[in-house]
């Protein structure tokens, strides 16, 4: 009995270790900072990898492997004071060489990072010391912490500059983070054990990255007990896991919306009239029902967003108008269809195939068009040739998809003319001015001001049907405790959580 | 010596033209597809100069179909590009087929012995005494077997998993180290995936038919005939005369279990090469992709021969048509 | 020592001590339990302005103060709270968008913005906050007008309608880039003024139906070590009071009467009363100044099939709780998300609205954006 004593003490803090579970439609191909291309690897990388700076529970900017930033008075550059009591996962000290390294290779080119525009602003780094950076900037930086957000990586784990995507790191990244990856498993699950040194406690030993790729499956899983997190619930999910006493919802906000953008080069499309018309064929409430919980929109932002202009009529379905429109764009009704040049009008929409319930939409959406007289042809595509025919080639007339935006909600690569991701080809040189305008504003009331605007003016344009933003919630096993969980990157206070 | 050597270099030419056919069907369709791997990343376009030399993604299809060609002749199938970037596409293969080996090679024995186990039940190659449950037995399992592999192996998780679930929830089963499916590598796991993979899309109905047929001309055989009128035993007979006919019979299935393949290991959530082809596939990554068809071209055609090779030792209607 | 003991001693150091409940749980011999077990004596609670009870079942208070009497007593009440949690909401968002401007070092010379948040911190009766900012009489016409509405109101002698005829902007100024147009920062406390005066003068006979009140009061569970501790004991202390109440509604169901058990599911009654304790909970959480606390009793008390509407467990003060407690976390845009619910129901809460979204504006500034398709 003597002897069991000890071990009879520990039992309270066994029980609250163990390993937190959760589930990814895709398993990261890669756990690499400079090459995430994914949210699951930004997710994979959050447990592993730290930045200089980070946010706290408040979301408000806090060090992480930063200690202290020290601004020059012009605002040109920053002395960055760094911590000397981290270590990397191999237990090789952290560094300023470390940060100036990172910054190195995010900015050479030829290592072909998808983070390199973080670095963008950044004119040059330097250590001064073991535990000093010099960072010297393109423009003045108001508070340059806001963006020392990108994660730091060994410089004695790579050779020289430039880093790829094939150097060992690969399979053996080292990191500062609260959590090590120990292990790619076979069945393209992830583990990642408690890093010991990590310099405050860490109150869940393991957590394992599980690949399901079956959307529907991963609740089932929580209700099993076989996953103590999922990180975004389908809403037709949230009915039984809400009334399941084992798990707890955390709602988050993810600005995101989902729209049917017209392209709006195709002639057939160019009118904005015949954009609206087609509009208001679309019954938006019935195509929601099925979805799940969430508020329709009417233009380019979420209805809570400071930017929602309120005073936006929400469309609603007018067949008679709809009509009355197509008509003096010089279509005809022949029968049941509507035609154009005595042939039948058939527009040919393309969907993402990973946007959860999108079947369900595009067929539903077809019939209603159908029903109305215009048929529809739907094409459901993976990334690859998502990319190919949408954002390439511009082959669609109508596209079904989902936008998120972080808080920031920065539309203007989306509706800007010059905006690289303005796959629907909008034009609107008031729309551009505003977006300007708001983007040069250090005034909030004059960017709240522009962006409604531009609510307004797209609203009126169509460039997209604007459809709705859904509800976004996480879950959680309610042996998981002390659970805060960061709005992007999920993980981000996942340290002092812990398991019952 | 001369007849040997020609059938050996008729089935080296077999196995050379099988294996270019899937590379180049492989090497078509991605040319053809849209996106590519470069377009898996969120900053493509910004990288796309650079990348494209880099992953052999210039040109148009035919250059890319040629360089292909050029690549898997040399043996050299290069490195991963976006399901395990860097990794060697060789060393990725070698593991996801020693995996898949685990499902395939019980699921073509299986397959061979469900396909005559069921003709036999059918009465096909022997007079069985009547019975209102045997025929009745065989179309159970036959119209179970027309059930899609992709719908059997979700079924088959699913039901499983709610069959037991309520048990474990009242106590009434302790949770067992396989629950819940597929999450854990385990015996259970993989014998359902076996069962599914031999038995679905067909799978079972195509093997009794074809047992069937090879029973019934076997039956009609006059030595089979002699031996019947002499009272010898059959069963044993019949056997010695099935290793060739069951030999072609599973190099014939193979090429269906490669396919049920993919869907079972995606249904079952099972490392393999069939689930390491549907992502290779989906992600662009050309190099595992055109590695993968070579692995199966070369194991459909290895099975193949092996078949006629051992038709050759035991047949002597095969050695004589050699000779 | 012996070891049953030391299995003793470690077992009590593992548990948390359980909630003092009344002899067959917590809502043993409560409303809820009467309506069940005589499903008849609920007519006889509603027989006398029964549209107004169904309305104030529904949280629907405007509903309940049209048709008078008891439901409208208790309505008033429950606007009281409501817009005594709103106006303390809008103190500390004006507080915050100061602090963030100053932060800044930008604010406009001239702007009424600083004297704007000192009134707001003044109102909200903190005064040593509000003594950093300008103080002294209202610094526009349009300003002054307001005030004296406002003290009128308060002093009983303007109504909840004049206010409504106020508007949510009190004044507006010209910015480098545009008009700068600022909310009421007295108008959601001068509604409470009203609401409370109301109240007052009509005291309720009928307190318990409808409402969270049980036999046995249900106190705030002890304060955690930090935020995310206090957060993680209130959500447990909900799971605690979720059993007990799984715990009769199974047995309550069982001894039930048919009536009984489809009053029990029509009215949601155990929903209902279960979202409306866990509401008085998250709003003394607030009160005690633990904002993480009253988060999680507000997040846990949400129906989450219909989030972003009011009824039988959602009422307007569950939201205004919810919005508090993401302001008080720092989550300001979570926030708006509770407010938007309100916006369309309440236009006396589009000020708010304006206030919380400028805050969030200013906190995004200068942080790089990302979009993810």
């Amino acid at each position: 009995m003597r002897a069991l004593t000890p071990l009879l003490l520990l039992l309270p803090l066994a029980a609250q270790a163990g390993n937190l579970r959760y589930a990814e439609d895709l398993a990261p191909a890669i756990v690499h900072p400079l090459y995430g291309s994914s949210m699951a690897e930004a997710r994979a990388n959050e447990l592993a990898f730290e930045g200089l700076y980070t946010d706290d529970v408040e979301l408000a900017t806090t060090p992480a492997l930063a200690l202290s930033t020290e601004l020059a008075a012009d605002k040109l550059s920053a002395v960055v004071t760094l911590r000397s009591d981290v270590a990397w996962h191999d237990g090789q000290a952290f560094t300023a060489a470390d940060v100036v390294f990172t910054i190195k290779a995010l900015q050479d080119r030829a290592t072909a990072s998808t983070e390199s525009g973080r670095v963008a602003w950044i004119k040059e780094a330097v250590a001064l010391d073991n535990t000093h950076v010099k960072l010297t900037f393109v423009r003045p930086e108001g508070r340059p912490e806001d963006k020392l957000y990108f994660k730091i990586l060994p410089q004695h784990a790579f050779g020289a500059l430039p880093l790829k995507r094939t150097d060992a790191f690969r399979t053996h990244p080292v990191g500062t983070g609260p959590w090590a990856l120990s292990q790619f498993n076979e069945d393209n699950s992830i583990t990642f054990s408690k890093w010991k040194s990590w310099r405050n406690p860490v109150g869940i030993d393991q957590i394992t990255l599980r690949e399901v790729a079956d959307k529907n499956y991963q609740a089932k899983l929580v209700l099993y007990e076989s996953l103590e997190a999922l990180v975004r619930v389908l809403p037709r999910d949230l009915a039984i896991l809400k009334n399941n006493r084992k798990v707890d919802l955390y709602p988050y906000q993810t600005n995101s919306w989902w729209y049917l953008g017209y392209n709006n080069k195709r002639p057939a499309l160019a009118n904005p009239a015949v954009r609206r018309a087609l509009s208001e064929l679309v019954d938006v409430d019935s195509l929601l029902a099925p979805v799940g919980t969430g508020a329709r929109i009417t233009g380019p932002f979420v209805p809570s967003s400071p930017y929602y202009n309120h005073d936006v009529p929400m469309l609603a379905p007018d067949a008679d108008d709809a009509e009355t429109a197509l008509t003096a764009a010089g279509y005809a009704q022949e029968g049941d269809h509507w035609t154009q040049g005595g042939k039948p009008v058939v527009l040919k929409a393309v969907a993402h195939q990973a946007l959860e319930s999108v079947q369900e939409v595009a067929i539903n959406l077809q019939s209603q068009l159908e029903s109305a007289g215009i048929k529809l042809e739907v094409q459901f595509l993976d990334d690859a040739a998502w990319k190919q025919r949408v954002w390439h080639d511009r082959d669609y007339d109508l596209m079904l998809s989902q936008w998120t935006f972080d808080r920031n909600e920065d539309i203007s690569e989306q509706f800007h003319s010059t905006g690289t991701r303005n796959f629907v080809g909008y034009s609107n040189p008031a729309v551009d001015a505003l977006l300007d305008k708001a983007r040069d504003a250090t005034d909030p009331f004059a960017r709240k001001a522009a962006l409604r605007e531009v609510h307004k003016l797209v609203a009126a344009d169509q460039p997209m049907l604007f459809l709705w933003t859904l509800d976004s919630y996480a879950a959680m096993a309610v042996k998981v405790r002390n659970v805060v969980v960061h709005p992007f990157y999920f993980f981000t206070f996942a340290p002092q959580w812990s398991m019952k | 010596m001369r007849l040997v050597l020609r059938a050996l270099a008729l089935r080296a030419l077999a196995f050379l033209t099988t294996t270019a056919g899937a590379v180049l069907l492989v090497s078509v369709c991605f040319a053809l597809v849209p996106g590519d791997a470069i377009d898996a990343l969120p900053n493509g376009p910004e990288l796309r100069a650079q990348l494209e030399g880099e992953w052999g993604l210039v040109g148009g299809p035919a250059e890319r179909v040629l360089g292909t060609f050029s690549r898997a002749g040399r043996l050299d199938f290069g490195h991963s590009l976006t399901v395990s970037p860097g990794a060697p596409v060789a060393e990725l293969m070698g593991s996801a087929a020693a995996r898949s080996a685990r499902l395939l090679a019980p699921a073509a024995l299986l397959s061979l012995l469900a396909g005559f186990a069921g003709a036999a039940l059918a009465g096909a190659g022997a007079e069985l005494p009547p019975s209102p449950w045997r025929p009745r037995l065989v179309r159970a399992l036959a119209s179970l077997s027309a059930l899609p592999a992709v719908l059997a192996a979700l079924a088959t998780v699913n039901g499983v998993n709610a069959l037991a679930w309520p048990l474990i929830e009242s106590a009434r089963l302790t949770r067992p180290v396989w629950f819940a499916l597929p999450e854990t590598d385990h015996p259970v796991r993989s014998f359902l995936a076996v069962i599914v993979l031999t038995g679905a899309s067909g799978s079972f109905l195509w093997g009794v038919r074809r047992a069937g047929d090879t029973l019934a001309d076997l039956a009609a055989r006059p030595f089979v005939g002699a031996e019947r009128a002499r009272g010898g035993p059959i069963a044993p007979l019949l056997a010695r005369h099935l290793v060739v006919p069951a030999a072609r019979m599973g190099a014939a299935h193979l090429p269906l279990l490669l396919s049920a393949l993919v869907v079972v290991e995606r249904g079952f959530g099972m490392p393999g090469a069939g689930s390491l082809f549907w992502e290779s596939c989906g992600r662009r990554d050309w190099p595992v992709t055109v590695g993968l068809a070579v692995v199966a071209a070369v194991t459909v055609t290895t099975a193949r021969f092996v078949a006629d090779a051992l038709a050759v030792v035991f047949d002597p209607r095969e050695r004589a048509a050699l000779a | 020592m012996p070891a049953w003991l030391v299995l003793a001693l470690l077992h009590a150091c593992s548990t948390t001590p359980e909630e003092s409940a009344s002899p067959g749980g917590l809502l043993e011999g409560s409303w809820v339990d009467q309506i069940v077990k005589d499903p008849g004596s609920l007519a006889g609670r509603i027989t006398e302005h029964r549209e107004g009870w169904t309305a104030l079942h529904r949280n629907d208070w405007r509903g309940a103060l049209a048709s008078g009497g008891d439901p409208a007593a208790r309505a008033h009440e429950e606007l009281s709270r409501f817009y005594r949690v709103l106006a303390s909401l809008d103190a500390e968002a004006w507080s915050r968008s100061g602090a963030r401007w100053q932060r800044r070092g930008d604010l406009p010379a001239g702007s009424l913005l600083p004297w704007l948040v000192g009134a707001s911190l003044l109102d909200a009766g903190r005064d040593e906050e509000a003594s950093v900012w300008p103080a002294g009489p209202p610094p526009a016409p349009e300003l002054e007008a307001r005030k004296r509405v406002h003290d009128a109101a308060r002093a009983g002698a303007e109504s909840a309608a004049r206010l409504g005829e106020l508007g949510w902007s009190a004044a507006s100024e010209a910015g480098a880039d545009g008009t700068r147009e600022f909310a009421d920062p007295w108008l959601l406390r001068s509604f409470a003024h009203v609401e409370s005066r109301a109240a007052e003068a009509q005291a309720p006979l009928e307190r318990e139906l409808f409402s969270g009140v049980l036999r046995t009061p249900i106190d705030l569970v002890a304060r955690g070590a930090d935020a995310v501790t206090d957060a993680e004991a209130c959500r447990e202390h909900v799971r605690r009071l979720d059993a007990d109440l799984d715990g009769w509604r199974t047995s309550a169901g069982l001894a039930a009467a048919v009536e009984g058990r489809q009053l029990l599911e029509e009215l949601r009654l155990v929903e209902g009363v279960r979202a409306r304790l866990l509401t008085d909970l998250g709003v003394a959480a607030l009160r005690a100044e633990r904002p993480t606390c009253a988060l999680a009793y507000g997040q846990m008390a949400l129906d989450y099939e219909s989030p972003r509407a009011t009824g039988v467990v959602n009422s307007p003060t569950l939201f205004a709780v919810v919005a508090s407690g993401q302001l008080q976390t720092g989550r300001t845009r979570e926030a708006l998300d509770a407010i938007e619910v309100l916006r369309a129901d309440w236009p006396e809460v589009a000020g708010l609205d304006e206030t919380l979204s400028t805050l969030v504006v200013l906190e995004g500034m200068d942080r790089s954006g990302d979009s993810r398709e």
